[in-house]
This record gives C-alpha cells, sequence and structure tokens, in this order.
C-alpha cells in the first residue's frame, strides 16, 4: 500500500490538491487528507508537497522492436529498452512496425511487447505494417485482433508517401471495416493508424472513407500529420470531421523536418482553431529513423527518442501557454480513449492502474510509476529492463 | 480490500485458525490476528466463525464450449457456465477439445475462455483435439502456445478407436514442440493425452520417455482411471517414473467412492501423492460403448465430481482433508506451472478461496479477490445468466 499526500492532481483534469491512495497496482481511492492506518499491510507514504502529478503516457506510436532500414541494413535502428521508455514517462506503448514488414515480423513484435509487460509496464502492438496486402500473424488482420489479446488495432498503414503501397481507396475501405468489426468480436477499439507522408494526395482517402461508408470515424487515426503545414490543415478539418488528429512529438525542426508544424505549438493551434479537445492525440514515434542533414549537408541518422513527448508538453505549458491538463491529455486520456484503454490507462481515479508521473515546479519529470512501482524516483532510475 | 476473520484454514495443509487479508485480486497477508482501521479504503470484514477456507479448485480438462456428439449432433453437450463451475468449487478452468474438432473450433473455444476470463474466474486452454496431427489456430501447435496468451499446451488422444493412433515418434514430435513452446512462451508446455481403452495403453508415452529427451512432466495422460486396471497400473509405473497423471471423476461411469478407492491403490502402490491430479472432464459426454463399439448411451457432468470426491476421500477414511485437498488444488497448479499463485492460500497467491460451512457444503467461492458466491448466492453472473 502507498498513500501519496499532498500531490497538485491532474486526473489529467486539473482537481487541485489530493491525496492519492494505491494498493495492488491500482488506485484505490483519490481524496482530501486520506489516512490509512491498520496492522495488516505496510503502508508507505509519499509527499508529493503540492507538486503536480499527472497519468502515465500512453504511447500510442513506438518501433518497440526498432524500425528504419531505408538506407539498408546498417541503418535498422536498434529495438527500445525499459530505461528508455519510463525515463520518457512513458508507462503504456503501442508498439508497431513500419517500412520494413519484411525483416521485422509481427511475431517480434508480440513477443517484445510480452517482455514489456513482465518487466512491469503496460504494452500492447498493431497488426500490419507499412504495406498492403498487410503482414500479419495468423493470416489475417481480423483474426489476429480478436485471437492476440495484445493486438488493440491495426497499423501504421501508409498513405500518401512513396514507400507506402499505393492502396486504393477499396482497399483501405476493408481495411478499416476489418479493424472495426475485429474490435467489435474482441472488444478492443479496433482504429486503423495510417503513417501520412509528405504526398500531395494528403488526407483525402481518409476523408472519402468518411464520406462514402457508414464507418465512424474514430476508427481512423492518422499520424504524423505535423509533418508539413498543408497536412496540419487538412487534419484540423479531419478532427473536427470526427477523426482523430495525431501530432507526432519527433517531427521537429531541428530532428530534421524542415517546414513541420512545431509539436507543441501544434497542441496550441489545434486547440485554437476549436478541434474537439479529445481528438487530438501526440505520439513519439519513437526508435524510428530520422534522418538529419549537418551543416556541410552530410546525411546523419538519428534514432527518435520517446523523451520528445514530456518535451513538447512542457514546452507546450511553457512556451505556449497551454493548460498542464490539456497539454498532458493529448499523451494519456485522448489516446488511451482511441485504443479503448480509458479510464484504466490515461486516467488517475479509482480503479484506474497506478501509472503516475511526477511532475517538478518548472514542469520537468521528478518521478514516474508504472502499475504502483516506481520506476523512476527523484529522478534516478529504479528499475532497468532484463539486459541493461 | 477484504478480510476474512477467524477462517480454518486449509492452505491446503492445515494451518488452522487465521485472519486472510485480500488486497485486489490477491491473498496480502495470513495471520492469527489482523487488525483494520481504514478510513479511505472500504474494509470488508467477513467473519468466518470457524468455517474452513481452502484454495478454490483447479479443473485441469473442461469441455467449456461443450463435447460430445459421438451419436450426432443431437448428442452435443452443452457449454459451461460460470454459475455451474462457481457452484462447483472451480475457480480455474483449461478447456479444451474432444472428439469433434471440426463442428467445435478452437477459435470458439478461445472465445469462450476469454469470456469466462472476463466474468471472472481464471481460464487457460489447449489447442488441438483429438485428432493427430493436431487441428491449430496459427497453423502449428508452437505457434500456438508462443502466441496466444491462454494457450498452454496441446491435446491429443492415444489407445482409443477415436484417436488418430499416434505412435511413439508422434508423442516424441509433439511433446517436444509443446516443450520448446512452453520455453518461450513461458507457460508449463504440455501434451494432455485422452486415454482411451485401445490396446496400445501407455506404451506410447514410455516409448517418447525411452527414446527422447522428452521430460515426463511435459506428458499428462488423463482418464487413466476409467479404463481398468492395467491402464491404471501402468499409469502408476509412469508416475513413479516423474510423471504426473490425471484422473477423472464424473457421475456417469465410475462413483465418488469408486474414484477415492483408486486413488487409495495409487498411493498403496506407491504413485506418490503429488504426482496425482483429479479433474472433471466437465461437460464431456460420457458415451458407453457396447462390445461391437457402438454407443449406446451418453451422459454429461459439469465439474462437481471435484467436490463430491474430497467428500468421499473422508467418508472413506483414504486420507485427511490437507491431503486430499492436493489432488484438486496444488498438485494442478504445479502442472500448469502456477506454483504459488494459483492451489494454495500463500501471500502474494491469486485470491481464489472456497469456504465451507460445518456439512462441508460449499458456501462461498472468492475467485480473484471477487465474492462470486456467497451464502449459495450467486453475486457473480455471467452476462447471460439471470
Amino acid at each position: 500500500m502507498l498513500l501519496i499526500k499532498s500531490a497538485d492532481l491532474y486526473a489529467p483534469e486539473h482537481l487541485g490538491v489530493r491525496d492519492i491512495l494505491i494498493c495492488g497496482g491500482k488506485i484505490a481511492a483519490v481524496g482530501t487528507d486520506l489516512t490509512f492506518e491498520t496492522n495488516a499491510v505496510e503502508t508507505e507514504v509519499v509527499d508529493a508537497g503540492g507538486d503536480p502529478v499527472v497519468p502515465g503516457y500512453v504511447d500510442q506510436h513506438v518501433h518497440v522492436i526498432g524500425g528504419g532500414g531505408e538506407a539498408g541494413p546498417y541503418s535498422r535502428t536498434p529495438e527500445v529498452m525499459l530505461s528508455h521508455i519510463v525515463t520518457a514517462g512513458v508507462t503504456t506503448v503501442v508498439g508497431v512496425l513500419g517500412t520494413d514488414g519484411t525483416t521485422r515480423r509481427p511475431e517480434d513484435l508480440l513477443a517484445k511487447v510480452r517482455a514489456l509487460e513482465t518487466e512491469g509496464i503496460t504494452a500492447y502492438m498493431l497488426t500490419g505494417s507499412y504495406e498492403l496486402p498487410p503482414v500479419s500473424l495468423t493470416g489475417d488482420l481480423r483474426r489476429d485482433m480478436i485471437l492476440i489479446d495484445k493486438v488493440i488495432g491495426i497499423g501504421e498503414v501508409a498513405v500518401s508517401d512513396h514507400r507506402s503501397s499505393q492502396p486504393s481507396l477499396d482497399e483501405l475501405k476493408r481495411l478499416v471495416t476489418q479493424a472495426r468489426v475485429g474490435g467489435m468480436l474482441a472488444g478492443k477499439a479496433g482504429a486503423v493508424q495510417f503513417h501520412m507522408g509528405v504526398g500531395t494526395a494528403g488526407l483525402t482517402m481518409l476523408f472519402r472513407i468518411l464520406e462514402e461508408t457508414e464507418i465512424p470515424a474514430r476508427h481512423l487515426i492518422p499520424t504524423h500529420v505535423n509533418r508539413t503545414e498543408a497536412l496540419f490543415e487538412e487534419s484540423l478539418d479531419f478532427a473536427r470531421a470526427g477523426g482523430y488528429m495525431d501530432i507526432t512529438s519527433g517531427i521537429r525542426a531541428t530532428e530534421g523536418f524542415e517546414g513541420c508544424v512545431e509539436p507543441s505549438r501544434a497542441i496550441r493551434l489545434c486547440l485554437e482553431r476549436e478541434v474537439p479537445a479529445e481528438r487530438i492525440t501526440m505520439s513519439s514515434d519513437g526508435n524510428g529513423c530520422m534522418a538529419v542533414r549537418d551543416e556541410e549537408g552530410k546525411t546523419a541518422l538519428l534514432v527518435t527518442k520517446l523523451h520528445s513527448l514530456h518535451e513538447e508538453v512542457r514546452d507546450a505549458v511553457r512556451k505556449e501557454g497551454v493548460s498542464l491538463s490539456d497539454a498532458v491529455s493529448v499523451c494519456s486520456a485522448n489516446p488511451a480513449r482511441a485504443n479503448g484503454l480509458w479510464p484504466v490507462k490515461g486516467a488517475v481515479r479509482p480503479g484506474s492502474d497506478a501509472d503516475l508521473l511526477f511532475l517538478d515546479d518548472r514542469c520537468s519529470i521528478r518521478s514516474v510509476m508504472a502499475r504502483g512501482r516506481f520506476f523512476v524516483r527523484e529522478g534516478k532510475l529504479l528499475a532497468r529492463g532484463t539486459f541493461e | 480490500m477484504k478480510l476474512f476473520k477467524n477462517a480454518d484454514v486449509y492452505a491446503p495443509e492445515h494451518l488452522g485458525k487465521k485472519d486472510v487479508l485480500v488486497e485486489g485480486s490477491r491473498i496480502a497477508r495470513i495471520a492469527d490476528c489482523i487488525v483494520p482501521c481504514g478510513d479511505p479504503c472500504d474494509v470488508e470484514i467477513f467473519d468466518l466463525e470457524g468455517k474452513r477456507l481452502m484454495p478454490g479448485y483447479i479443473d485441469l480438462h473442461v469441455h467449456v464450449t461443450g463435447g460430445g456428439g459421438e451419436q450426432g449432433p443431437a448428442s452435443r453437450t452443452p457449454e459451461a457456465s460460470l454459475a455451474e463451475l462457481l457452484d462447483c468449487g472451480v475457480t480455474t478452468v483449461v478447456g479444451l477439445l474432444g472428439t469433434d474438432g471440426i463442428s467445435r473450433s478452437l477459435e470458439n473455444l478461445l472465445a469462450k475462455v476469454r469470456a469466462l476470463k472476463e466474468e471472472g474466474i481464471t481460464c487457460y486452454m489447449m489447442t488441438g483435439s483429438y485428432g493427430f496431427p493436431p487441428e491449430t489456430l496459427t497453423g502449428s501447435v508452437e505457434r500456438d502456445i508462443v502466441l496466444i496468451d491462454e494457450v498452454i499446451g496441446v491435446k491429443t488422444a492415444l489407445s482409443d478407436h477415436r484417436s488418430s493412433n499416434p505412435r511413439g515418434e508422434d508423442v516424441i514430435r509433439l511433446a517436444t514442440a509443446a516443450r520448446r513452446a512452453g520455453l518461450l512462451s513461458p507457460c508449463c508446455g504440455i501434451v494432455t493425452m485422452h486415454m482411451g481403452s485401445g490396446k496400445a495403453g501407455l506404451e506410447p508415452v514410455f516409448y517418447a520417455l525411452e527414446n527422447s529427451d522428452v521430460p515426463a512432466k511435459n506428458l499428462l495422460p488423463t482418464h487413466v482411471n476409467l479404463r481398468g486396471k492395467a491402464l491404471l497400473d501402468e499409469s502408476i509405473r509412469f508416475a513413479k517414473m516423474g510423471g504426473v497423471i490425471d484422473l477423472t471423476t464424473g457421475t456417469g461411469m465410475i462413483s465418488s467412492r469408486e474414484l477415492a478407492e483408486q486413488i487409495r491403490y495409487c498411493v498403496e502402490q506407491g504413485a506418490p501423492l503429488e504426482h496425482l491430479t483429479v479433474s472433471s472432464d466437465g461437460y464431456g459426454s460420457q458415451p458407453r460403448f457396447n462390445e461391437a463399439g457402438e454407443c449406446v448411451g451418453l451422459t454429461y457432468a459439469a465439474s462437481e465430481g471435484l467436490h463430491g470426491l474430497m467428500r468421499a476421500m473422508a467418508e472413506e477414511n483414504v486420507m485427511d482433508l490437507a491431503q486430499a485437498l492436493t489432488l484438486v488444488t496444488k498438485n494442478p497448479a504445479s502442472v500448469i506451472d502456477k506454483n504459488g499463485v494459483k492451489g494454495c492460500i500463500a501471500a502474494g497467491a491469486d485470491a481464489d478461496l472456497l469456504i465451507c460451512d460445518e456439512n462441508f457444503d460449499i458456501h462461498c467461492v472468492v475467485a480473484m479477490g471477487r465474492i462470486a458466491v456467497w451464502e449459495k448466492e450467486h453475486i457473480l453472473k455471467g452476462r447471460f445468466e439471470k
């Protein structure tokens, strides 16, 4: 048992100073002046000192087994390690494949997802990759969703990108239907994440799915929407039409994306332009590959990090004037809802998993708790993966 | 949090009068006296007044989607219900298919297993059915075990006119695949072998042990007590070699008293008690065949035989309750690699509890920390149960 005293709680809605009681990895109670005395179990008391406590982040787009490979085998990025995830404030990851569905397989992804669960955080996966017809575990995406507990959706399927399979509209309609029906039968959200490239067609196909079918818009999550100004503008309309828009926190000018909309600014613009707040999500695209040109024009390859997620939340609050509640929602409550995980994930209320971030007064992460256990405490890493 | 005071605890070893504290889905603590005084987190207190508290039963062999069909579609038995399993004191089941791997699918079985889990009990499954090569979900036994969380092994049939007559080499291949997948998964990776009354008996199993490196613990012959003395004697030999043998209850073919006597016989013949388990074959048909091999009658039963056996073991003075309980708690937990998690009352174990009154009737059932049955009334219900 763990009692957290005097947290300035963002659940992620701002509740003010609250105490939080944690029991068996779950939030047992949230209230003011909670006390708990018994000889039954040891109760540890942690004083949050009036600093903010927010839900652990749900990062819905992470290449947990690595990605890349677009410049040959040497450019394949490494897999992500537990310490890298938790120090970024992420307590739930959704693993995805990317361009490479040939030397990276969904079987590897599933094994990595199970390993991360064993190490103490929460992990899910999407089935499929950039290409169509898709790669799958069981020969069929709908079967994957129904038979494999960890598969909660489909993606990332590439559209408007030179690395896509140039899918037809009919193919994409069928794909979204598979996600929806698979999700219904499995009791999951059943969303499709679309990798958006720089192609001029932009979101045209996704809009046409909304117009020409009766599939609810919440099943469609275009990601990397802040890649260009034009794509970003389109995605605002898409979210107003009921779809999601997923900002990638790793898409920043400093990481080689000239002409992008900076993620923290994108959050502010979405809110100003009256996009329904719950339709805005942000993910890291962590452990994917980024090509950066140095001053002499040489290209260097970088591994994207999950840490950009919180850096952009912090910038949204400190530089763009977004409220902490709104900023945190885009990578906690909103992606949890999009993936059918809310309110067990992305919320701090009785019955939620005890996934918490403890921030300081400068909005930096001090401590990270996943399923009731501290992985980072006062900046110190307490748990590592099996081979770290 | 739930606090059970003044329980006469069988863990399954007899601990005497204790208080048991449940936190979430787990047992947090067992002590002589636990005093709660909680303000924010309601602690529900249940005074058991000396009633017996024991682990929920583990049933290794339940046709949760129904079985049978040996006399055509009308002989297909109905599927399991949460209420019936709870009434039998069962909180952990392993679901599997039987003779029929055509009109009963593994997909259907997996969905039923998931539904029972959602309803509140613990459920695993076996891939395969009677046939060999086995039916699978993903194209191979190994892939099923590694990729699908609930799949912990494979079922097949040996020495039975309804089997595909697998030979020793087939048992080796199947057990090797299950073992390898079990290591990767990780899970127990066992082969549950339906034993018929065929001439070969356990011969293919002994062949596998003698001609390969498959450990005996990956092989679980079942129904070993239903086919006459020769098979039972062979099975006792297998148990002495380190294997576990599974005996079957069931109202149609054998009474609880007869089963209790069979267990006495096994132990007297030197089979280690910890190598014996008892399962129900619940919802499977128990067909009777005449000498011409024609099916002349069918019955089916739920899992009630497990509790009936516990009662009979006491009445027949076979062994004390603490020892008898191991057959349906600790020993099957060990078979499915859930030592310390299932089948025991211990700090850190899942809170699956049975509470029995002075008449040894099941009074209450707790499954994963939730009150499922209280004073014989169903609290936890399946979605379509009244």
